[in-house]
């Protein structure tokens, strides 16, 4: 709820400037689209600070991580809610935040991220769980649907806009590209590289895993 | 043929060892190989099974949190990472392990080894096969991990490998699992490993190098081993050599075994077969052997006693054959010999057997009186009566020879009807004495089957040593005397030089007879026939005279035999009719009509072209055929009676006149007479010579004028010597007179001119 209060917050403020909105279309080399692919926009300006105490949550409901894949602003601060009634050790070997919370049940601390990057999840006793969150240093990021197009709203001016997501193979200096955002622009990524292998138990919202519990 | 026997039985052992030997071989080999093979695989699946522990435990090793944790600060705490590392690879039993970070960096690592020689690629690691890797001249079975953070991440964030030393795969055990030398050999000589001492490895497969073939054979301290090999590892990676080795005697034994074991066999079969073979030999070949010889003696005349006996039922009924075979051949013998030696007919000896006692009685330098004999008109009664009275007076007359009261006497029937008689070494029996002796048993007449014969012989004699000393010559001059003897009607005749020309003669004439034709040596002599009745002159018989230019006058029963012999006779008959006719136009021109009478043999009766050429002749010389008598002897008629008279019927057809001659000297039935197609009688000299005053004769003729004129027949006498016979047999109401009161057969011309002169006497005058 935090979360959704914080975007609808960004966008106000967006608004309140010289809005502008981008629309960000990501296909596979096979022409599918792309959901769940995270997409933002960097500056050499200045960009607005995540407000203090903005908090994201990082969920485990039956033995997965939910949502699969977490965008946070840099400082955002994150609680891994234990939703099963068993026990998790949720832990990360990132460079971008290296920490472990062994073996919990009970609600922990949140966690602050304060450094870009992607952190990966994994789960010490249940070796399927994997998530992803990516820490950006910026307010403007995204999505993409179902569909993958993601929609950012920011105020116009000159931006990279860059593109994250765990089964993209393509080099980093393809998923970056310098933006003039105007009133309405529109970017298309064609990855060139195969994707790696399909993360769709983690994507949807079924559960293959249930059968372990 | 026992050695033949034995080489048959040597060949087809061999060829058994041989194939035996091939098959066995080629067996063993297979077993052998076989048995490599599986060992091979059991060393492949012992070192995969490793490889697969290793991979495992290298699985495990890689998800535990603590070592992703060590990695993940392995570049800040390599000692931590090496000290782990240590504990898993105990824990693996492995000889080295080192990690790699995501791109491909050491990281950490037990070994001293370079980091670049330990920064391979991982994929090739990974797939759990058998991947060999080479670090410092050792040979490693390695096997790779990848490390992921989060074990579901697509992405790997190390790889752990782990190597175990090739050498420690090799242990003793596969000896005991194979029952092979297990050894492995990298680069071709290399030996990585092996269940030998390293020297022998060592030694061994620098000799397997050489050898290139798998399999193949090789030597080890005077011991003949085998080997084969394998590649072991991934094709696409560093590739080892297995090499398994067994010893050759080893791999051989039931082989070697069974063929010993064979051989054995294969010579005790060859010593029965051969005890067998004796065995047989003496059963069947020896006796064969014996018989051959005794074979051999009896196809030399010798005759043996006693077959040899066998046991062998096969020779023994050979042996009885042969033994059956040599009586039936002395039983022969005895037959031809009685059959060369002795007439079968009389029993009496034969001409051979004459030939050799005369040869021998004159060798011995004896007296020989010889006699041949041959029986008068024989042949005319075996033609009238059949052979088989002919056969039976010839044995009568051998029996009444063998009641002759000549001592020293030998005699032989020397063929037909012709007898030999050898009367030797005694002065008191004298050639005349002899010859009349002989002469008597033929006074007394024959009686076969109720039938009487008188019979009558010629006879000749030789004397040895008088006439000649040479048996072949003395047998020939009897003969001629028997010859001169027929001629003149004599009842013997001893030899006389004077007798020569007879059977000079005889044996020229054959040859001479037909030239005697052509050069007009033979003539026709012409003898009247008068008509009792009219008391004229109305035809003449036609007679063969033979006027030769060395000889002189030869008799007709001399040549006329044999013309009949020889075949020439129809020549002659041809030639006399044509004489006959030919005359008769001449006559007929000058005014005579005269029948002509000629003589036709029994052979010209069965000569189916007579008829023709008779028609012929008479068509050449225009003359009528009543005007031409054939007179044929009641003899002939009766020799072959169906084919004469078929003859005598186309004769009779055509108009010709058919004459009896010598009738009632024959046997001729009155039957027969009656069938005949004959129109005339010609009564036998031997009736009329004397008939004037002999009683028989006149009864006789008498009694044949009234048969001939019952028969419808004319009658014709022969001989007719003087009036008192003419006027007899005009009283009996004979037809015709022939003699020599009227004349004796005259030459063309003097009869021409015995004609015009002759006057006949009236009929009147004849009756007076």
């Amino acid at each position: 709820m935090t979360y959704r209060w914080s975007l609808g917050w960004i966008l106000l403020f967006a608004c309140s400037g010289m809005a502008a909105e981008l629309e960000v279309e990501v296909k596979a080399p096979d022409s599918r689209p792309l959901a769940h692919a995270v997409v933002y926009l960097l500056s050499d300006a200045p960009l607005p600070p995540v407000k203090p105490g903005t908090v994201a949550e990082m969920d485990q409901i039956k033995k997965q991580f939910k949502p699969h894949i977490l965008v946070v602003q840099k400082d955002t601060q994150i609680v891994f809610p234990n939703s099963d009634s068993i026990k998790h050790h949720v832990y990360s070997f990132s460079p971008a935040k290296t920490f472990e919370l062994q073996l919990y049940k009970e609600k922990q601390p949140a966690l602050p991220f304060d450094t870009p990057g992607q952190v990966e999840l994994g789960c010490n006793v249940h070796d399927w769980m994997l998530g992803y969150i990516y820490v950006v240093d910026t307010p403007y990021f995204a999505q993409t649907d179902a569909s993958g197009v993601a929609r950012i709203e920011a105020p116009a001016g000159n931006y990279r806009l860059y593109l994250r997501h765990p089964r993209i193979q393509d080099a980093p200096e393809a998923l970056e590209t310098p933006l003039q955002l105007g009133e309405k622009t529109r970017h298309r990524f064609v990855l060139q590289q195969p994707l790696l292998p399909s993360l769709q138990s983690f994507e949807e919202d079924t559960d293959e895993f249930s059968g372990y519990e | 043929m026992l050695l033949v026997f034995l080489l048959m039985l040597a060949l087809i052992m061999v060829a058994t060892l041989v194939t035996v030997q091939t098959a066995t071989y080629g067996h063993s080999t297979g077993q052998v190989r076989s048995h490599a093979l599986t060992s091979a695989r059991v060393v492949q699946d012992k070192i995969q099974n490793r490889a697969t522990q290793l991979s495992t435990a290298l699985s495990t090793f890689s998800q535990d949190f603590s070592t992703k944790g060590l990695i993940r600060t392995g570049k800040d705490d390599p000692a931590s990472l090496r000290s782990a590392l240590g504990n898993h690879q105990k824990r693996m039993e492995a000889d080295l392990s080192w990690v790699l970070d995501q791109d491909g960096r050491l990281l950490s690592s037990t070994a001293e080894t370079e980091a670049k020689h330990l920064e391979v690629s991982a994929e090739r690691y990974l797939t759990g096969g058998i991947h060999w890797l080479k670090l410092d001249n050792h040979y490693y079975l390695v096997q790779a991990a990848p490390v992921k953070f989060v074990e579901s991440s697509p992405r790997a964030n190390a790889w752990l490998f782990g190597a175990i030393d090739a050498a420690k795969l090799i242990e003793q055990q596969l000896v005991e699992l194979t029952d092979m030398q297990v050894s492995l050999m990298a680069d071709g000589a290399v030996v990585v490993g092996s269940t030998l001492p390293m020297v022998q490895a060592e030694t061994l497969l620098s000799q397997v190098n050489q050898v290139l073939h798998s399999p193949g054979s090789l030597k080890l301290d005077d011991m003949e081993l085998l080997f084969f090999t394998f590649p072991i590892g991934q094709a696409d990676a560093l590739s080892l050599q297995l090499v398994l080795v067994t010893p050759a005697d080893k791999a051989y034994l039931s082989y070697n075994s069974l063929l010993g074991q064979l051989a054995l066999i294969l010579a005790l079969a060859a010593a029965l077969a051969l005890i067998a073979a004796i065995v047989v030999s003496n059963g069947i070949t020896r006796p064969l052997t014996s018989l051959v010889s005794v074979t051999n003696k009896i196809s030399k005349g010798q005759y043996i006693d006693e077959v040899p006996q066998s046991s062998t039922a096969e020779i023994a009924s050979l042996s009885g054959a042969i033994s059956e075979m040599q009586q039936g051949i002395r039983q022969r013998e005895l037959e031809i010999q009685q059959l060369a030696y002795f007439d079968a007919l009389t029993g009496l000896p034969n001409r051979n057997q004459f030939n050799e006692q005369l040869r021998e009685l004159i060798a011995a330098q004896k007296a020989v009186t010889l006699l041949v004999m041959d029986l008068d008109r024989f042949k005319d009664i075996n033609d009238t009566l059949g052979h088989g009275i002919g056969d039976q007076l010839l044995k009568l007359v051998a029996n009444r020879l063998a009641t002759l009261a000549v001592p020293n006497l030998f005699m032989a029937r020397l063929g037909g009807d012709e007898f030999g008689l050898l009367c030797f070494d005694d002065k008191q029996v004298d050639a005349d004495t002899f010859a009349k002796k002989v002469r008597a048993i033929f006074e007394q007449p024959f009686a076969i089957n109720k039938i009487v014969l008188e019979l009558d012989a010629s006879i000749g004699l030789a004397v040895c040593p008088e006439h000649s000393s040479d048996p072949d010559n003395l047998v020939q001059l009897a003969d001629i005397a028997m010859y001169s003897c027929k001629g003149h009607h004599h009842s013997y005749a001893i030899y006389a030089p004077a007798l020569n020309k007879y059977s000079v003669q005889r044996l020229s004439l054959m040859t001479e007879l037909k030239s005697a034709l052509a050069s007009d040596q033979l003539q026709l002599y012409y003898q009247p026939k008068l008509d009792l009745k009219k008391s004229k002159v109305v035809g003449v018989e036609c007679l063969v005279r033979w006027i030769h230019p060395v000889h002189g006058f030869i008799a007709p029963d001399q040549f006329i035999p044999l013309a009949e012999q020889t075949g020439a006779i129809r020549h002659l008959t041809n030639w006399a009719l044509r004489k006959a006719l030919q005359q008769q136009q001449a006559w007929r021109n000058l005014g005579f009509e005269l029948q002509v009478a000629v003589n036709i043999s029994a052979l010209d009766l069965v000569d189916m072209k007579l008829p023709e050429h008779l028609a012929a002749l008479l068509d050449e010389y225009q003359a009528n055929p009543s005007s031409l008598i054939l007179e044929v002897t009641e003899s002939a008629l009766m020799m072959d009676a169906e084919a004469a008279m078929r003859a005598l019927q186309r004769i009779h057809d055509m108009g010709l006149v058919l004459s009896i001659d010598d009738f009632g000297t024959g046997y001729s039935s009155m039957g027969q007479l009656k069938q005949m197609p004959v129109h005339e009688l010609k009564i036998d000299k031997a009736f009329v010579l004397d008939l004037a005053n002999n009683k028989d004769d006149q009864v006789m003729v008498k009694t044949l004028v009234s048969l001939a004129q019952h028969l419808e027949l004319s009658t014709v006498a022969e001989g007719v010597e003087d009036e008192q016979a003419l006027s007899m047999l005009r009283e009996v109401g004979c037809d015709k007179a022939q003699g020599f009161y009227l004349s004796k057969p005259l030459p063309a011309a003097q009869f021409e001119s015995w004609l015009r002169s002759y006057q006949p006497p009236l009929a009147t005058e004849l009756n007076a």
